[in-house]
C-alpha cells in the first residue's frame, strides 16, 4: 500500500493526535484543498459569466444586424429580400430560427431548423426602425442604437439561438477547471507528504536515538546535517549523548572498582570463615575424641573401685572404704560430664527431621519421667495444653529434659515446689515459658549461664555437669529460636523460649548443622 | 551338658581383667579363656577344632590381625559358621558394624562396657 493511502486507514484520527508528521501533512493538504477549490470556483464563475455575456452580446448583435438588414425590405414589403436577409443570419453558427414580424405583429418571414426539445434556446428580439430624424439615422449608420422607440418601429425580428454548443463549451471549461484543480491537489498532496516527511524525519530520528539511548545504546548519533534549528537540536542532542556516555563510563568504572573491592572482601571473609570453620571442626572433633576416649579409662577406674570394694572390703577400715567411695563418685561425676560433652557434640551434628510437635505433651512426659526417678518428691506441675511448635522431636525432648530437670533440681527442698509451663505473647512473638519457684540465681552471673562447665551453684547443693544449658541453647538456636532466663534468688527462675510454629519459620537453623 | 566356654579376645590388660571379672560373677558354670591378639585367638580356636568355644567375645581393635580379619578367617577360611561371636567395639563406625553383621554375629556391644548390660546379654545367651 502506498504510504499516502496508509495514512487514511483506520485510526487516522488517532494518528492525527499522536503523529507530528500526519498532523503536518493533513494541515498542508487541507490548506491546498481550500486554496485550489477557491481558485477553481473563481475561475469557473468568471468563465461562466464571460460565456454568458458573450452569448448575450452575440444574440442581440445578430438581432440588431437583422433588424437593420431587413429595414428596407420590410419597408418596401419585398418578401424575397426579407428572406435573403434572414438566410444571411441563419448561416451564422447556432442560429435555430429567424422570424420577422410587421408593425401589426404578423409573421412576414420565417426560416427555421428542426426544433429539438432536449436543447435549450435563447431568444433575442429587436425592433425594426422606421423613418427616423436625421440624428437617429446617423446613429444607425455608425452602428449605435437608435433609441428603440416602439412608435417609430415598423416591425420586429426574433432570432432564436441554439444554446447546446455554448453549454458544451461551458461544460468543457468546468471540466478543465476541475481537472486542473484535481491535478493541483494531487501534486499539492504529494508535495505536502514529502514536506511532512522531510520535516518530521529529523524529529523521528531524534526520537529513535533517544529510545536507543534509553535502552542502553550510547553509541547512537543523530545524523542531521542541516544548518537549521533541527540541525542545532541534533547537535545538542549528540553532545548530550556524549556527556551521558562519559558519565556512564565513569559510573561503570566506579561500579567495577566497587565490585572488585567486594569480591576481595568476600574472598577475605570466605577465607576467615573457612579458617574459623576449620578451627571449629577441630575443636568439635577434639571434644568428641576427648569425651569418647576418656570414657574407657574412667570405666576401668570404676571397675577397679568395684573390685577393691568387693574383694578387699574386710581389709579396709571405714576411712579406706570412704576413699574408695570418693574415687568412685568422682569417676561417676567425670563420666557424666563426658557424657554431657558428647551430647553437646551430638546435638550439633545431628541431622534434624523437624515436624509439628505438641510441646505440652512432651512436657507432661518429661514431668512423668522425673516423678518416676524421684517418687518421694512432691512437685506440682501446671501445664498449659496444646502448645504446638515445629521441631526435631529428639532435640526438643533433650532440651525439655534439661530445662525441666533444672527446675526439678532447683526446687529441691521446697515443700510447695511448683513448675509451670505455658505460652504467652511478648512483643508480638509467641513465647513458651517454664517457671519454677526454686532457688533461683543472681542475675549478675547471667553471662556465665550458657557457657559449658560454668556452674552458679556448689556441687554439694545441686549436682550438675554445667553443660545442660549450653546444650539447650544449641538446640534452640539450631531451631532458629531464642532462649533467655529471668531469675531472682530464693524466688525462682523463669526460662523463656521462642520456637518455630511451622516449617516456614524453620529456616537457617536446619542448614547450620555441624557449625 | 558340656561346660560353657567363653573365649575373650581383648588386647588391653585392664579391660581383659575387668571383663573377665564381670563374666565370672554370672551364676553359671563357665570357663573363660583369654587371648591378647587375633593370632593367639585363632590358634586357640584351631587347637581344638572339634570342640570350639561356646562363645567368642571379640574386640575389634586388635594388634596384628584385626577383629574383623579374625572374624572373616573364622567364618570363611575355617568354615566355623556356627560359632557364636559377640563383637565389642569402642568405635561406632557403622561400616564395621555392617561388615560384621554380614559375616554373621550374635551381637554387638559398644565399649566401654556397661557391666550390667554385658551380664544381661550373656545371661540370655547362656540360659537355654
Amino acid at each position: 500500500m502506498p504510504p499516502i493511502i496508509k495514512y487514511f486507514g483506520s485510526g487516522f484520527t488517532e494518528k492525527l493526535k499522536t503523529s507530528f508528521r500526519v498532523r503536518l501533512f493533513a494541515g498542508i493538504t487541507a490548506l491546498i484543498l481550500i486554496v485550489s477549490s477557491g481558485f477553481a470556483f473563481l475561475l469557473f464563475y468568471q468563465q461562466y459569466q464571460t460565456q454568458l455575456d458573450k452569448r448575450k452580446t452575440e444574440g442581440s448583435l445578430m438581432a440588431k444586424l437583422l433588424a437593420r438588414d431587413v429595414r428596407l425590405a420590410v419597408f418596401s414589403g419585398n418578401r424575397d429580400e426579407i428572406l435573403q436577409s434572414a438566410r444571411g443570419i441563419m448561416s451564422l453558427p447556432d442560429v435555430q430560427s429567424v422570424e420577422i414580424f410587421n408593425r401589426e405583429g404578423l409573421l412576414i418571414g420565417r426560416l427555421a431548423n428542426p426544433y429539438r426539445q432536449d436543447i435549450s434556446y435563447s431568444v433575442f428580439s429587436e425592433l425594426i426602425p422606421g423613418l427616423l430624424n436625421r440624428q437617429l439615422e446617423e446613429h444607425l449608420i455608425v452602428g449605435r442604437h437608435w433609441g428603440g422607440d416602439p412608435e417609430a418601429a415598423i416591425g420586429s425580428v426574433k432570432v432564436t439561438v441554439d444554446e447546446s454548443r455554448a453549454e458544451a463549451r461551458l461544460n468543457k471549461t468546468i471540466f478543465m477547471a476541475l481537472l486542473a484543480t484535481m491535478l493541483f491537489l494531487a501534486f499539492g498532496i504529494l508535495a505536502a507528504f514529502k514536506l511532512a516527511k522531510s520535516m518530521s524525519r529529523p524529529i523521528a530520528q531524534l526520537s529513535a536515538c533517544a529510545t536507543a539511548l534509553k535502552n542502553g545504546d550510547d553509541s547512537v548519533r543523530a545524523s542531521i546535517e542541516t544548518s537549521d534549528e533541527l540541525g542545532d537540536l541534533a547537535q545538542s542532542f549528540n553532545s548530550m549523548i556524549e556527556a551521558i556516555r562519559m558519565r556512564t563510563k565513569d559510573l561503570e568504572e566506579a561500579l567495577e572498582e566497587l565490585y572488585q573491592l567486594n569480591v576481595a572482601l568476600e574472598d577475605k571473609v570466605q577465607k576467615r570463615t573457612d579458617q574459623l570453620e576449620g578451627a571449629n571442626r577441630e575443636l568439635e572433633s577434639f571434644n568428641y575424641s576427648a569425651s569418647h576416649d576418656l570414657r574407657a579409662p574412667l570405666t576401668r577406674l570404676a571397675g577397679f573401685c568395684d573390685a577393691l570394694r568387693e574383694e578387699y572390703a574386710e581389709k579396709l577400715d571405714a576411712q579406706g572404704i570412704h576413699y574408695i567411695d570418693r574415687i568412685s563418685a568422682t569417676g561417676e561425676q567425670m563420666s557424666r560430664v563426658l557424657a554431657a560433652l558428647l551430647t553437646l557434640y551430638q546435638v550439633q551434628q545431628r541431622e534434624m527431621t523437624p515436624r509439628s510437635l505438641d510441646l505440652s505433651e512432651l512436657v507432661s512426659a518429661v514431668a512423668a519421667s522425673l516423678r518416676q526417678r524421684e517418687p518421694e518428691r512432691d512437685v506440682s506441675f501446671i501445664i498449659q495444653e496444646s502448645v504446638m511448635i515445629y521441631g526435631d522431636m529428639k532435640l526438643i525432648w533433650l532440651a525439655l529434659e534439661n530445662l525441666l530437670g533444672n527446675a526439678w533440681k532447683f526446687t529441691k527442698g521446697r515443700s510447695d515446689a511448683r513448675i509451670e509451663f505455658g505460652k504467652m505473647e511478648k512483643n508480638g512473638d509467641t513465647v513458651c515459658y517454664i517457671r519454677d519457684n526454686g532457688a533461683g540465681f543472681d542475675m549478675a552471673y547471667y553471662e556465665k549461664l550458657f557457657q559449658p562447665f560454668q556452674r552458679l551453684h556448689n556441687n554439694d547443693e545441686f549436682q550438675g555437669t554445667g553443660v545442660g544449658l549450653a546444650i539447650v541453647q544449641r538446640i534452640i538456636s539450631r531451631h532458629g529460636g531464642r532462649i533467655w532466663l529471668e531469675s531472682s534468688e530464693g524466688v525462682g527462675t523463669t526460662c523463656y523460649l521462642t520456637l518455630p510454629k511451622g516449617p516456614e519459620e524453620h529456616g537457617a537453623g536446619l542448614k547450620g548443622a555441624g557449625r | 551338658m558340656r561346660e560353657f566356654r567363653i573365649l575373650l579376645v581383648e588386647d588391653n590388660d585392664d579391660d581383659r581383667f575387668l571383663t573377665m571379672r564381670i563374666i565370672k560373677k554370672l551364676p553359671f558354670d563357665l570357663s573363660v579363656e583369654t587371648s591378647k591378639n587375633g593370632e593367639e585367638a585363632l590358634n586357640t580356636i584351631l587347637k581344638e577344632l572339634a570342640a570350639p568355644p561356646s562363645l567368642v567375645l571379640l574386640d575389634l581393635q586388635l594388634p596384628k590381625i584385626s577383629g574383623i580379619s579374625l572374624l572373616a578367617n573364622i567364618r570363611k577360611k575355617y568354615s566355623l559358621s556356627e560359632l557364636p561371636v559377640i563383637v565389642l567395639s569402642s568405635s561406632d563406625n557403622p561400616g564395621d558394624i555392617k561388615l560384621c553383621n554380614e559375616m554373621g554375629i550374635s551381637g554387638y556391644l559398644s565399649k566401654p562396657l556397661d557391666p550390667a548390660e554385658l551380664q544381661g546379654y550373656l545371661e540370655t545367651l547362656i540360659r537355654p
